[in-house]
């Protein structure tokens, strides 16, 4: 079978040791981003379990699966979950949730528990569009921006560069770092033109790392003029399956002159994970 | 004989076109993407001009006697000439008003315009616009500018969808058919809830020609508290004075009446005006609402946006094509409201 | 960075020479001259008569975009916020006033004063606006209603009213000044700058000879002293000597190009940031632009007959791009017969609404009236992010091998 170079690895976590029969809040949050969906679980405001896969073509479905896929290896089930949180682009098709809420909120509330108080601005790479989001300490939103128009600082727009370069998705930060001499960005990012452009520099010789470079460099550089444009605040922090990707983290950085604080988990799941704080807080005043 | 005349801009002199025996519509961009307009515009240019060009050369707008312009931006400027071109046994006139408001010569050149566009319309259609058919039109314009006023303060009884509609339709039908609003449905029930929980936004921008903003407003429970939109408030903004020369009020009235970006009166008069229209209703945000390409209103969108954030009021930048894309707008309006919610 | 593959001019260095002591005196030797930025069409006159020194941020956009520095300039306007789809040239001036440290030149000297005329443009009000926020400067605007009379003629409504707001920029500019006005001063300022325009017409005319004695890209940089400098004697003084050195290319029958194969005209602003490179893709065919619409623009000539007021409103206000659609047909049917032409190329201008809205309409009726073939390139005049060059050569290549 052909390798699907725009695959990345679909997997589940769960926590040791946390005995969530004596719990007294247990909520969840599930993101339905366009890429990918995932399920986090929370019982008294710590992370018990999550799950991160592929979305299909039928949102609730993915939901589900998610969710099933989060809980597969634990002893908790749907029904002793409290309040549920859907958000992202799918957000209106958990069928099981109790409420929504934008991808942006929740990341801002999910960047402030993964990262800490002192972050203030959250650039969120995912999928289908890219935001920059401002917060205060509480994991509030104070402002946002968007960009769901092209595919600059978009996993869709990586995913066409790897299948077009035959590269693992998971490999092209590191890849596109190993290059003698950093070149000149692509001058469109748009994904119909950049995939043209990629194979006209193929074509005049250029090595894959050095048209990766090229491709990460305009992409950095679109992502960054986002961040002007809302004013960057430090602690900055990056959210989205892209965080993983070291060639554009650190081309925005230099370009910014700010380093982004580095996770120590799966950026993915903030999302999800400020969707179950939030269906915490909802619980909590009802 | 046809008896309507189209006009693409509210500061067109709707009183002269109706005492000269016409119906003035509003000619608004439509919802079909346009096809033969890419031969005459560039695609740098807004959907307004694109698709209101579009809609002439379909031969939708057949029943107009004739197209008004009014000197605003410069692709309106640039179309008038290209809809000359297009239609040429059509009337075709650009009523080119001044830009410096404040200055003291500007009345004095309105007036002789005015009188110009008087005599263009008389002559074309052998006509007379007689200062009593003049005074009779105002009379009836500022009616119907009163009773859309009322309507707008009664704003919290209907919905965004129900206040677009109103506004849609005032713009093309009749001036003399002005009953509709006061008997239009209201639900004074939901206006004492809207005023107690709803958020309530302004928006501001050039005009509003289709329902997805308002009703995404709708569905996310937020009330429009007020609007700077041409054909929203700006549009009845103002009374024409009933004594005296017609033409010289008709004028006064354009150098007073609340501005858009293409006229200058001062540099802060819409930053003023967009504070006041938050603080009097206790909105408790802003939306901007403005087309692609639209490049007046985006002069004044960093301003504007600085003068609310001096005043710590959370506004949102809409940028839309000819139709607003429901998943992309719905994010960011919810995100907004969510937001204004929790601070 | 392309170099030009047509004939180098003697009096460059002299124009060279020219604009750097305009710039140079702007920065440090205007004396306690109050500064005015001004638009490429205002009045300049007035202010020269006035003993202020007038800058040109439109200008300085032309400078920003030939010099690669417009994207730069333009990324910092957008970062506080303004839209990248308005024009490149008020962009750049934006990202200028805020960060002149890395704009080039260290940026334009702060205005005492602000006069902006609607004559070529709707956003000249709009920037300006903005640079009287940014610098606190009085701003002064000069309403020149727009004409859109088949004949080119405007209303005498239009005239009294830029009539009396010239008195009133007069009286404004004394009170910022605390100066009089001498009408001898603005007289001989007026004459400098007709014998400079009318100097300028000649050389423009000359091209009118085959081959012609220059290209499209001289006419360009050559025509900058007549924005900046009208009205001074050196700006005279330069187009006296340029007029003799194209006198004498044209005695000598001496060829802008290697060999001018094809005649063309040029339309909408010039492409700074790709200048030589853009136009050495015709140069390839052995065409040459003989001459275009832009740099004819501040071909005006004032009499110095009766009142000056009088005479600037009419000049001022029948600025070409202040003329209808059919005025710009005729304009560009009669360079096309009078100069011999084999076809023109109209440059749809991202930046430039008033230039461009209407050319797709204007080449038709041109080759209908003129049988000669036209083509629309889509640029922009200063931000080189929207220029595609393999697109570009392209049409170029389709359009040339259909003139064959």
């Amino acid at each position: 079978m052909p390798q699907e170079f725009w695959r990345w690895k679909e997997y589940n976590w769960h926590a040791p040791d946390i005995a969530w029969r004596n719990a007294k809040i247990i909520t969840a949050g599930v993101d339905v981003g366009s890429v990918s969906t995932q399920a986090v679980v929370m019982v008294d405001g710590k992370l018990f379990a999550y799950a991160n896969r592929r979305t299909g073509s039928s949102s609730p479905d993915s939901a589900r699966r998610a969710m099933d896929c989060a809980l597969e290896e634990t002893d908790l089930a749907l029904d002793k979950i409290h309040y549920v949180v859907g958000t992202g682009y799918g957000r209106v098709n958990v069928p099981f949730a109790h409420k929504t809420m934008t991808e942006i909120a929740c990341h801002a509330r999910g960047a402030n528990f993964l990262y800490g108080a002192s972050v203030r601005t959250v650039l969120d790479m995912g999928g289908q569009d890219c935001k920059a989001i401002k917060i205060d300490a509480q994991g509030k939103v104070v402002n946002f921006l968007m960009n769901d128009k092209c595919a600059a600082g978009t996993g869709r727009g990586l995913e066409v560069i790897a299948d077009l370069l035959q590269v693992p998705i998971e490999e092209m930060g590191e890849l596109s770092l190993r290059v003698e001499k950093e070149p000149e960005p692509v001058s469109s990012t748009c994904v119909v033109f950049a995939k043209s452009e990629a194979l006209g520099l193929l074509r005049k010789g250029w090595k894959k790392n050095d048209v990766l470079a090229a491709y990460s460099r305009a992409m950095a550089h679109r992502v960054a003029a986002l961040l002007k444009r809302i004013g960057i605040e430090k602690e900055f922090v990056i959210t989205g399956g892209i965080a993983k990707n070291s060639g554009i983290v650190t081309r925005l950085e230099k370009e910014l002159g700010i380093v982004a604080r580095k996770p120590d988990f799966d950026t993915q799941i903030a999302g999800a994970v400020g969707a179950a704080l939030i269906a915490k807080k909802m619980k909590d005043e009802r | 004989m046809k008896n309507k005349i189209g006009y693409l801009c509210t500061y067109v002199p709707e009183e002269i076109i109706h005492a000269a025996g016409f119906l003035p519509v509003r000619i608004a961009p439509s919802t079909t993407p346009p096809t033969r307009a890419d031969a005459h515009l560039q695609s740098y240019t807004c959907c307004l001009a694109r698709s209101c060009l579009d809609q002439a050369l379909a031969g939708r707008l057949n029943d107009l006697a004739g197209v008004v312009f009014a000197h605003t931006c410069d692709t309106m400027q640039g179309l008038a000439d290209i809809w000359r071109e297009s239609f040429p046994n059509l009337f075709v006139e650009t009523v080119v008003g001044p830009v410096a408001l404040n200055s003291p010569h500007a009345q004095k050149y309105l007036v002789a315009e005015l009188r110009r566009f008087v005599a263009a319309l008389e002559q074309h259609f052998d006509v007379r616009v007689t200062e009593d058919a003049l005074r009779a039109s105002i009379r009836i314009y500022n009616t119907r500018r009163r009773a859309l006023a009322d309507f707008y303060a009664r704003r919290a009884e209907f919905s965004a969808v129900q206040w677009f509609n109103v506004m849609n339709k005032a713009l093309t039908t009749p001036p003399e058919a002005i009953s509709d609003r006061r008997s239009a449905t209201s639900n004074q029930q939901s206006a004492i809830e809207n005023q107690k929980s709803k958020i309530g936004v302004v928006l501001v921008g050039a005009t509003i020609d289709e329902p997805t903003l308002p009703q995404i407003l709708d569905d996310l429970g937020a009330r429009i508290v007020a609007d700077d939109f041409c054909n929203g408030a700006r549009y009845f903004d103002t009374l024409v004075a009933e004594e005296g020369d017609p033409i010289e009020a008709i004028a006064a009235r354009e150098l007073t009446r609340a501005t858009c970006p293409c006229k200058h009166r001062a540099l802060d008069d819409r930053a003023e005006r967009l504070l006041k229209l938050v603080k009097d209703n206790r909105a408790d945000g802003v939306i901007f609402y403005h087309k692609k390409f639209c490049d007046p209103h985006a002069w004044d969108y960093p301003p504007l946006a600085a003068a609310l954030d001096r005043e710590k009021i959370p506004h949102l930048l809409l940028e839309v094509e000819q139709v607003a894309p429901v998943g992309q707008t719905r994010v960011r309006v919810e995100a907004f409201l969510e937001m204004l919610s929790e601070g | 960075m392309s170099e030009r593959r047509y004939k180098k001019l003697k009096t460059a260095p002299q124009l060279k020479k020219l604009l750097e002591q305009h710039y140079l005196a702007a920065k440090y030797f205007h004396l306690g001259k109050p500064i005015a930025w001004v638009t490429s069409g205002a009045p300049v006159e007035i202010v020269r008569a006035l003993d202020i020194f007038p800058v040109y941020p439109e200008n300085y956009g032309a400078l920003c975009g030939a010099r690669g520095a417009s994207a730069a300039m333009c990324q910092v306007a957008e970062a506080r916020v303004y839209s990248p789809d308005l024009c490149a040239y008020a962009r750049s001036s934006v990202g200028m006033m805020s960060d002149a440290k890395h704009a080039p030149l260290g940026g334009l000297p702060r205005p005492d004063l602000l006069i902006t005329c609607g004559n070529i443009c709707g956003t000249v009000l709009k920037w300006y606006e903005a640079a009287a926020r940014h610098y606190h400067a009085p701003l002064f605007i000069l309403d020149t209603p727009f004409i859109h009379a088949d004949d080119g003629e405007p209303t005498a409504h239009a005239i009294a009213y830029v009539a009396a707001q010239l008195e009133e920029l007069i009286a404004f500019l004394e009170k910022q000044t605390r100066r009089k006005l001498s009408k001898e001063k603005l007289l001989a300022t007026a004459m400098l700058s007709s014998e400079a325009v009318s100097l300028w017409c000649d050389v423009r005319e000359f091209c009118r000879a085959r081959p012609s004695p220059l290209n499209a890209p001289d006419l360009f940089l050559n025509m900058a002293p007549i924005v900046t400098l009208r009205g001074t004697k050196e700006c005279a003084q330069f187009y006296r000597a340029l007029k003799e050195e194209i006198a004498e290319r044209v005695a000598r029958q001496v060829s802008a190009l290697p060999e001018e194969k094809y005649r063309l005209v040029w339309d909408n602003i010039a492409i700074w940031h790709h200048l030589y490179r853009f136009y050495n893709h015709f140069v390839d065919y052995g065409a040459c632009f003989v001459t275009d619409t832009y740099t004819g623009g501040w071909a005006m000539r004032m009499n110095d007959q009766g009142d000056p007021i009088h005479a600037f409103a009419r000049t001022y206000t029948q600025v070409f791009l202040n003329q209808s659609l059919r005025v710009r047909v005729r304009d560009m049917a009669d360079l096309i017969t009078r100069f011999d032409v084999d076809g023109f190329v109209m440059h749809s201008n991202r930046s430039c609404k008033p230039y461009s809205v209407g050319q797709y309409d204007i080449r038709r009726i041109v080759t209908e009236q003129t049988g000669k073939p036209g083509l629309v390139i889509e640029a922009d005049h200063s931000d080189p992010r929207s220029y595609d060059d393999e697109t570009i050569r392209a049409r170029i290549q389709t359009f040339m091998e259909g003139l064959r």
